[in-house]
């Protein structure tokens, strides 16, 4: 579905951001790519839709690709469906296009799909952060694109909302869509993908699946903070989270 | 099937504004043709017209009223309505291409480029065409700045393009005011001078063919391209990535404004106003879709700037510049806009 090879990108002399890429991410896969700022994420996902060059290497990605933004401003009163139709036709070839009835139709299944069918005809404006993101989920799905890439998709948004986007990114895995997801929370990883990629500083990274990659070791480099993978029971049976650790002698009120 | 509900879910609720719109445009048209210094009646003025289709037997009028009607305010009406039409496109084309309510021909410079590359024009050259072919090239030229200056900063906001525009345009102002400081005195100020503030005082059949050849087809490019502008709406970064292919969207979207400008400007010099406050208004009505904003800020322009010029000729004993008027009316009309959309989004970016 994408593969990199020697992908590597640095901006005019400056350190390279990411060097020797070589991953294969295969179709119907869920990747979350991690790594803290300033590491190239949201750069490696602009390259795969084509919108900057890498510095040396290939990358090949056959097909549409359909995005999700972290959120998406919209100045005008834009219905949902205005929205999401956009992503159904804006692709299409020549200049004076303009939708029509089959993109009017995919869009609508595309909201359905992500249970937003109600708000077709609400401003997209004056819907909840969540919801827009759903939304915005519905525009990639209705492109018709093999591949969706989210950049930070809950980021700007609060728990229940965030929980909203999650729990449709986990049904939308099992419906053959490859997803590849960048985002500042590694239980996201735990959550949703079949492989990690981490993009660490100094241009390293590291990609293979969940249990192999995210490694307390590997955590802890990646942020430059001590972090553990902890499993715990809990009513749903054994869950994995991750913590951020401190050494019992340095903890506050600890000290005698 | 849902598909084509759709479409005609959206059309259908927007029909009425049309048919009241292109109604309200007759009648404004038709009363326009009997007000003015000369008395001619409505009904005269009607029946001259229709005499030219269809001979009407037992009305009389002179021929005096006929050549008013028929010369003078016919061309006059056509031209300012075929003007105010293209400034509203072109208004709406620039807010939803620079995803920026606060942008029109005029605040966008091209509107001073092209009053440059007229007034040059005029005092060098003097045929219709020429005005148009300098105001068109002078317009780009202005636009282009503006874009470069914008591009400085490394995210073009909201006010770094007004500011650009503002500042580019006063710079071509400023080149006007040096052409009217070495313009003759005696023939060719006037001309600059009445022609820069606006005005459809010169209308005549042929300014009506030059419109029509100018703003008509520049204007249908236009509506070709409005589902494009949706998406630009977006912002420059999204459009792109839905697979856009911005920057020939963009320079498609700035010849025609460009060429709607410079035809406008050939005709009836620098108007101001139609083309920020029109837009607004119609989006009031249709909402922010371009396929039938565009449209409906087309009709809007016609009205208005009809109106305007009615107001122009027949408020005072001589005539009043187009733009004090467009000002005295835009100012108010985008203040209460303003207020009511709670800055029209200008808090977004």
């Amino acid at each position: 579905m994408i593969k990199l090879s020697g992908a590597s990108v640095r901006y005019a002399g400056g350190p390279w951001l990411f060097r020797n890429l070589d991953v294969q991410i295969e179709a119907g896969e869920t990747v979350v790519l991690l790594g803290p700022n300033g590491t190239g994420k949201t750069t490696l996902l602009k390259i795969i839709m084509g919108l900057e060059a890498l510095t040396e290497g290939r990358v090949e990605c056959p097909g549409r690709v359909g995005h999700v933004p972290q959120s998406l401003n919209v100045l005008f009163e834009f219905s949902v469906l205005d929205i999401v139709v956009m992503g159904a036709a804006a692709a299409s070839k020549g200049l004076f296009v303009t939708p029509g009835p089959a993109d009017y139709q995919s869009a609508e299944a595309a909201l359905i799909q992500v249970d937003m069918g109600e708000f077709r005809d609400r401003v997209f404006a004056s819907l909840s952060g969540g919801e827009r993101q759903l939304v915005l989920l519905a525009r990639a799905i209705a492109s018709g694109a093999g591949l969706i890439l989210l950049d930070e998709p809950t980021a700007a948004l609060d728990l229940a909302n965030e929980e909203k986007v999650l729990a449709m990114l986990e049904r939308l895995r099992s419906s053959g869509i490859t997803l590849l997801m960048s985002t500042h929370n590694p239980e996201h990883a735990l959550r949703l993908a079949d492989r990690v990629l981490l993009l660490g500083r100094d241009g390293n990274y590291q990609f293979g699946s969940v249990d192999e990659t995210l490694t307390d070791r590997s955590l802890s480099d990646l942020y430059g903070v001590p972090l553990s993978r902890i499993q715990i029971e809990s009513d749903q049976g054994p869950l994995a989270i991750i913590a951020r650790v401190q050494r019992l002698e340095n903890a506050p009120g600890e000290s005698r | 099937m849902n598909g084509i509900n759709s479409i005609l879910n959206s059309l259908g609720a927007r029909f009425g504004f049309f048919a009241l719109a292109s109604l309200l445009c007759l009648l404004i048209m038709i009363s326009s043709l009997a007000i003015g210094r000369f008395d001619v009646s409505l009904g005269t003025a009607v029946s001259i017209l229709i005499d030219n289709l269809i001979p009407i037997q037992g009305v009389s009028w002179g021929l005096a009223e006929e050549r008013v009607v028929e010369l003078v305010r016919l061309p006059r009406i056509l031209v300012a309505g075929i003007a105010g039409a293209g400034l509203g496109v072109a208004g709406a084309a620039l807010q939803s291409l620079f995803r920026n309510p606060l942008v029109a021909p005029d605040i966008l410079g091209i509107a001073p480029g092209a009053g440059f590359g007229g007034a040059l024009a005029i005092m060098f050259v003097a045929t219709s065409w020429a005005t148009v072919l300098s105001s068109f090239v002078f317009g780009l030229i202005a636009i282009v700045l503006v874009m470069s200056v914008a591009r400085f900063t490394t995210r073009s906001s909201t006010l770094t393009l007004v500011l650009a525009g503002v500042v580019i345009g006063a710079f071509f102002s400023a080149l006007i005011s040096l052409l009217t400081y070495i313009a003759d005195v005696e023939s060719e100020l006037p001309a600059i001078l009445y022609w820069l503030l606006g005005s459809f005082a010169t209308a005549n059949y042929a300014k009506v063919a030059l419109l029509l050849f100018t703003v008509l087809p520049a204007s249908v490019v236009i509506v070709g391209l409005s589902f494009r502008l949706n998406v630009m709406s977006l912002g420059e970064s999204e459009a792109a990535a839905l697979g856009l292919d911005v920057s020939r969207v963009r320079w498609s979207v700035l010849l025609a404004v460009t060429v709607i400008v410079a035809g406008a400007v050939a005709v009836a010099g620098v108007i101001g106003w139609v083309g920020l406050v029109v837009p607004h208004l119609a989006r009031l009505f249709v909402g922010p879709s371009n396929r039938v904003l565009v449209p409906a800020s087309a009709l809007t322009g016609m009205a208005f700037l009809i109106l305007v010029d009615t107001l122009c000729r027949s408020l005072t004993a001589a005539e009043i510049p187009l733009s004090v008027i467009t000002a005295l009316i835009g100012a108010p009309i985008f203040i209460l806009l303003l207020r009511r959309a709670g800055g029209l989004g200008w808090s977004h970016d």
